[in-house]
């Protein structure tokens, strides 16, 4: 026969469940979770009702102009750099580039992708599906890749990470759309891009991260068939006080120093 | 590319729709002034926003993960009002609602719609005085029950009892509700 009387510290369940306990004696009751199954099934039923409290109040509209107000305080903020200055070059390594075509996938370039990232993950939370085929494929494609989901989520929710746009005031990459992730403290960068004209097979881009003035290489790399590309930098070189990256025309195979004017800048 | 952009906004509207009221509301009922509850609700709103990726789908409903983030920057509010030195910080709170649902036992899970808020609170209010103001102090109201006894002038175990009393009959209650349907 099942012992259905209660231990005084399972008397104080409900009370955990609301809060409503003094630290020492939360203490208490958290030893005793952690030793008692039958503990943690009442905190379980005692969770639930406190769960269903949060609905019970009357049910009131927000004040009028709540919603302007909350879309204004989640828009993006534009982070537009500055002029692209001439580079003073010297020379760098030149790592091979790892492509994640994945991280493509889920990286689609555009202007709002911090935002759009956070759509996509609220899809999922909503559970929305129906009205958005394209975003479920894309969430199904998410699943298969698991770990490099779990990788950008984990690097998206760094505080330290920025989302950098690379512009081009004129040139052959006036219409490309490229932005990079990057994590200074983690030493790791994202870089995506879409509409950079194909190069001859003479030519390659490369990508170079600039600080105070010194350049290092940070890769080439090859557009897809539809004109995008994908580059991953786990091992970025320690900040300087102004960073700035770059993208570059090389000769095929990439230079120990840019030797042409950056077709897209940022500065981080 | 459109198509997420599309999303985005759309997303951001769904999320408004469907949890701002309930959000709100839990919110004015605790901090007890519109300005503080909207500034609540913006708040914890943008959270979900930004950090939908928290949000664990094995542990429970989006809902019930929201109110839940909800009640507790409510109460951290309230508590920092009061200078209350064991308050929860909001980063700890996030965390710990991604506990507090369970998907096993859907009590909170068949509250989302509007009818079913209202047997909740049909619940709540039909339990003796006492027991709703003492389990409703503690939720709305972050008290402890030390708290409840020194606002209330009642005896400590007097406290206890009533809000274990009151929250046996909530259990009993809302799983009939939930197993009636």
């Amino acid at each position: 026969m099942a012992d259905t009387s209660l231990n005084p510290l399972e008397e104080l369940i409900d009370l955990y469940a609301l809060g409503a306990l003094e630290p020492d004696e939360m203490a208490l009751v958290e030893e005793h979770l952690a030793q008692s199954p039958r503990a943690r099934a009442m905190l379980e039923q005692s969770k639930q009702v406190v769960s269903a409290l949060a609905w019970s109040p009357e049910q009131h509209d927000p004040p009028a102009g709540a919603y302007e107000r909350f879309r204004q305080r989640v828009a993006p903020a534009s982070a537009q750099p500055q002029a692209a200055p001439r580079l003073a070059m010297a020379p760098a390594a030149v790592p091979a580039p790892t492509f994640g075509q994945r991280l493509r996938q889920l990286f689609a370039p555009q202007q709002r992708w911090g935002t759009a990232f956070a759509a996509l993950l609220l899809v999922i939370a909503l559970g929305v599906g129906g009205w958005n085929l394209s975003l479920q494929r894309q969430v199904s494609d998410l699943t298969a890749s698991a770990s490099e989901y779990r990788a950008l989520t984990a690097l998206l929710s760094e505080p330290a990470t920025r989302l950098v746009a690379l512009t081009g005031a004129d040139g052959p990459a006036q219409t490309a759309r490229t932005q990079l992730l990057i994590n200074p403290e983690r030493h790791e960068a994202y870089l995506v891009t879409a509409g950079l004209p194909a190069l001859p097979a003479n030519q390659s881009y490369q990508l170079w991260m600039i600080a105070d003035g010194q350049p290092l290489s940070m890769g080439v790399f090859a557009l897809d068939a539809q004109g995008n590309a994908t580059v991953q930098m786990a091992n970025l070189p320690p900040a300087g006080s102004q960073n700035l990256f770059g993208i570059t025309i090389e000769p095929a195979g990439g230079s120990d120093q840019p030797t042409s004017a950056p077709i897209l800048l940022g500065e981080l | 590319m459109a198509m997420l952009v599309a999303g985005d906004e759309q997303a951001l509207e769904v999320l408004y729709q469907r949890y701002a009221r309930p959000v709100y509301s839990l919110a004015l009922r605790i901090v007890g002034n519109e300005a503080d509850a909207e500034e609540v609700m913006q708040d914890v709103l943008e959270r979900a926003w930004r950090r939908a990726e928290t949000f664990d789908p094995q542990r429970g409903r989006f809902g019930s993960w929201l109110l839940g983030m909800a009640h507790h920057v409510a109460i951290d509010a309230i508590r920092k009002q009061k200078r209350r030195p064991q308050g929860i910080d909001t980063e700890t709170a996030e965390q710990v609602m991604t506990l507090t649902a369970d998907p096993t036992v859907d009590v909170a899970a068949t509250v989302i719609q509007n009818e079913e808020a209202q047997r909740i609170r049909a619940a709540l209010q039909s339990l003796p005085d006492t027991q709703q103001q003492a389990i409703e102090l503690a939720f709305f109201k972050g008290l402890s029950h030390l708290e409840i006894a020194a606002a209330t002038g009642d005896p400590l175990g007097t406290v206890k009892t009533r809000i274990r009393r009151g929250m046996e009959r909530l259990k009993s209650l809302l799983s009939n509700e939930s197993s009636g349907e």
